[in-house]
């Protein structure tokens, strides 16, 4: 009960930061814009192959950019302080993992809500019914657990280091690429229109889960006692 | 094991490495000459055989040709390098691998001239193929040792990941710079989108090109330990996670020379290709070794001008 409610705590405080400075979001937003304005660039987007590849550049724009958000957790002005007062108090690291997990989810998920917006707009994407939408929100949902909780601990890795935004995507993209396909995969099912099968979302969503258990068991090891001298 | 030795003055350093230089050179030479001797026992039965058409023939193509001569100029220049009091590290691991390209030459040539009907292209599974299973062997290295120095917290450990690390990584960059030449000279292209071995191959090169990295960057020595045996956790861990992935999302058919398994039933093919692969892992174990030292000579100066940094911030050192 006491980690719940220091959970709760914790996202609540990285949303009343976020809602002060409005910084990740408006950047990774500003970010995401600019990546589907350049892909017009790359590819013709009304043409067979924009349509073929749609999927594809969806998720890419959401790497790109959700990888700005993942950079935030841990970095930033005072967030360093911040941690380590965090790191003082009786708070367990799996609970710190979970509410950044959390807190960071919610950060990108709402770019990506913009940005499937904004896509669906320029792209003149339709979605035929509702549960054709939804297909695509749990897609979207499930693909972002997996690159977030990954995501969160290398960020706290590449936080202290000089040029480690930079890492941190070197590191996390190579990482991605087992829930970027299975996403991609489903994302087009989901575009066309069609049903999803069992098959995809079992795999994304152990892909999550693999994923989540490596980052919270390694998640403590990052963030020793060492830390918080 | 020579890490145990301080760093001394240099004259003595210099004494020291130039034996050890030499020493290899010897143990090196005295391989390749009872290899070739071995090869030519081996040949004797052939009616066509003849030393000098062997030579000729190594020598006839573009390749053994850039192994010979390569292999000449680096260890004059690694000879050069030496006197120069320059580190030869680099060069060293390129003479190692000359050494094994043209110790598999010549056991390749020694294969029935049935199977040399096929052409030449065959001859480099006998390095690409040792190549990956070494850099199998030495990713796997990593992973225990990273876990061990979690669990044990004793520096060691890490110092005999971060080594392996670096050695698993050059054998990959053999591996995917071999393998893209040979597809040049088979497929007509350097490059294969469709192939998950040939993606996920490429792929773990970043992952662990991401992981030197890491290390390169990390100042503190307590949280660079700490932070490269979690990626390197991570990323073995993943390895097979992408391959699978790629193996399920794929566009294509498969095109990995798969047909590869036919030739190897003959037993000559089997018999050179695990040979290599006993010459690379050792190899490029011995590489690990020395690296292992060097390591733990750059390790204790680092740490300490760590230390001085800190003193001189006001910190506590613990």
């Amino acid at each position: 009960m006491k980690a719940l409610r220091s959970y709760a705590r914790l996202i609540y405080w990285d949303w009343v930061r976020e809602a002060k400075r409005l910084d990740t979001i408006l950047s990774m937003l500003l970010f995401a814009m600019i990546t589907l304005m350049i892909f017009s660039f790359a590819i013709d987007p009304m043409s067979e192959t924009g349509v073929r590849v749609r999927a594809g550049m969806i998720w890419l724009t959401f790497l790109l950019s959700g990888a700005i958000g993942i950079d935030r957790a841990f970095r930033g002005d005072g967030a360093e302080s911040v941690l380590q007062g965090i790191l003082l108090a009786p708070v367990s690291r799996v609970t710190l993992y979970y509410a950044k997990v959390t807190s960071t989810f919610l950060f990108v998920v709402v770019m990506e809500a913009i940005t499937l917006f904004v896509f669906c707009l320029l792209y003149d994407v339709e979605f035929e019914s509702a549960a054709a939408l939804g297909r695509m929100i749990v897609i979207i949902l499930l693909g972002t657990i997996g690159f977030v909780s990954v995501g969160v601990t290398l960020s706290a890795m590449t936080r202290t280091i000089k040029g480690g935004e930079v890492l941190l995507r070197i590191l996390l993209f190579p990482l991605m690429i087992p829930v970027f396909a299975a996403a991609v995969d489903a994302t087009k099912f989901a575009l066309a229109g069609d049903e999803l099968t069992m098959k995809q979302l079992v795999l994304v969503g152990a892909f999550d889960l693999v994923y989540l258990a490596a980052g919270q068991i390694l998640f403590e090891v990052i963030l020793s006692d060492y830390d918080a001298s | 094991m020579s890490n145990s030795t301080t760093v001394a003055a240099g004259h003595t350093r210099t004494t020291h490495e130039a034996r050890r230089s030499r020493q290899f050179l010897f143990r090196f030479g005295v391989v390749i000459l009872s290899l070739i001797g071995i090869r030519m026992l081996m040949a004797w039965d052939e009616s066509t055989w003849i030393p000098w058409t062997y030579a000729k023939m190594t020598w006839e193509h573009p390749a053994g040709q850039l192994y010979l001569v390569g292999t000449v100029v680096l260890l004059g220049l690694g000879f050069v390098f030496r006197r120069a009091g320059r580190d030869t590290f680099g060069l060293h691991a390129l003479q190692v691998m000359l050494g094994a390209v043209s110790l598999n030459w010549l056991i390749a040539t020694a294969l029935p001239l049935s199977i040399k009907m096929i052409g030449s292209s065959y001859l480099i599974f006998f390095y690409h193929f040792p190549a990956a299973m070494s850099c199998f062997v030495f990713f796997t290295l990593l992973m225990v040792f990273s876990i061990a120095y979690l669990v044990q917290d004793d520096p060691l450990w890490d110092r005999c990941a971060r080594t392996s690390g670096q050695i698993g990584f050059l054998a990959c960059t053999i591996v995917l710079t071999t393998g893209s030449t040979w597809a040049s000279a088979a497929w007509n292209s350097w490059w294969v989108w469709d192939d998950p071995r040939l993606m996920s191959a490429a792929i773990m090169w970043l992952t662990y090109a991401g992981y030197v990295m890491l290390q390169m960057q990390l100042d503190d020595p307590y949280k660079r330990r700490r932070f490269c045996a979690v990626f390197g956790i991570i990323a073995f861990l993943n390895l097979p996670i992408v391959h699978y992935a790629i193996q399920w999302f794929s566009q294509g058919e498969v095109s990995h020379p798969m047909k590869f398994s036919d030739m190897a039933s003959n037993d000559w093919i089997t018999y050179t290709r695990w040979f290599g692969v006993i010459v690379f892992v050792g190899f490029y174990s011995i590489l690990f070794r020395w690296r292992l030292a060097r390591e733990g000579t750059r390790d204790r100066l680092h740490e300490s001008l760590w230390a001085v940094r800190r003193l001189e911030e006001g910190a506590h050192i613990r």
